[in-house]
């Protein structure tokens, strides 16, 4: 794996591959939040804090794998990655070790059966992996070929992760304002408003079960 | 402003990684993260509700 007689050849090749790897990486964790975009905005579950900190570690994850992309493919900037993905490890232990307990309240619905900071803790640990296993297949001589221009596929994912960010920000405004993020409400409004509109419907309809 | 300040702090990274400023962006994105670890011991300042 790390032959000292390597051919530039080779060695090119297996840049192109991990900077491919590292910005499919991005498009993978980028399409993570998008789709907590989807839960948010079209099943209007607020997002609590715990759950800011697990799109904050996607998002230092992908500014890993694009420093990676920028500059070339280095072992600090997948040290830098790991890092993010492993605090949003622990912050996703965190959030199912509060809600596994009986007797605790449920917290968001569920996606394939699975809460989704379940699925975010499983998301960070296929990260770790990939990284660590990127980690086995670099080459000290790596570092030093020197990175070209961006390609339309790398454009994508930094416009792809500026996006994602923004999106972040205008969420987290309109959540917290410029105020301390408080825990968020659970069940959300539209179920509790549809319980209240029976109630209060000439009919006097009521709704079993939750 | 503790979520929306860790945001603001990656998107400077952002800006830091497309003008190649690379110490600047690893050094903003360390920061960003030893703040993000800070926030989470805050919050779990609630017990894990465990019984034996």
């Amino acid at each position: 794996m790390n032959d000292p007689n390597i051919s530039i050849e080779k060695l090119r090749k297996r840049n192109s591959i991990l900077l491919f790897l590292e910005t499919l990486m991005t498009y993978c964790l980028m399409g993570v939040l998008l789709a907590s975009f989807h839960e948010e905005i079209f099943k209007q579950e607020r997002p609590c804090p715990l759950c800011y900190l697990q799109r904050f570690a996607f998002l230092g994850t992908a500014m890993g794998a694009l420093m990676n992309v920028r500059f070339g493919f280095k072992t600090k900037y997948v040290a830098f990655a790991l890092l993010f993905s492993v605090f949003g490890n622990i912050v996703s232990t965190r959030q199912i070790l509060l809600h596994i307990c009986p007797g605790f309240p449920k917290f968001g619905y569920p996606v394939f059966g699975f809460s989704l900071f379940t699925w975010a803790y499983f998301i960070f640990a296929v990260v770790v992996l990939t990284q660590v296993i990127l980690l086995f297949w670099t080459h000290p001589k790596l570092q030093e070929i020197p990175r070209n221009a961006l390609n339309w596929w790398e454009k994508g994912a930094f416009i792809l992760v500026l996006l994602c960010l923004l999106g972040n920000i205008v969420s987290t405004f309109f959540e917290c304002g410029f105020h301390y993020c408080e825990d968020a409400p659970w069940p959300p409004k539209r179920q509790e408003s549809l319980h209240e509109s029976a109630k209060k419907s000439p009919l006097n309809l009521e709704i079993k079960g939750e | 402003m503790d979520m929306l300040g860790l945001f603001i702090l990656l998107l400077i990274t952002w800006i830091f990684i497309l003008y190649k400023k690379r110490n600047l962006a690893l050094l903003i994105g360390i920061i960003a993260l030893i703040l993000g670890g800070l926030l989470l011991i805050h919050h779990m300042n609630t017990p894990i509700p465990i019984t034996l």
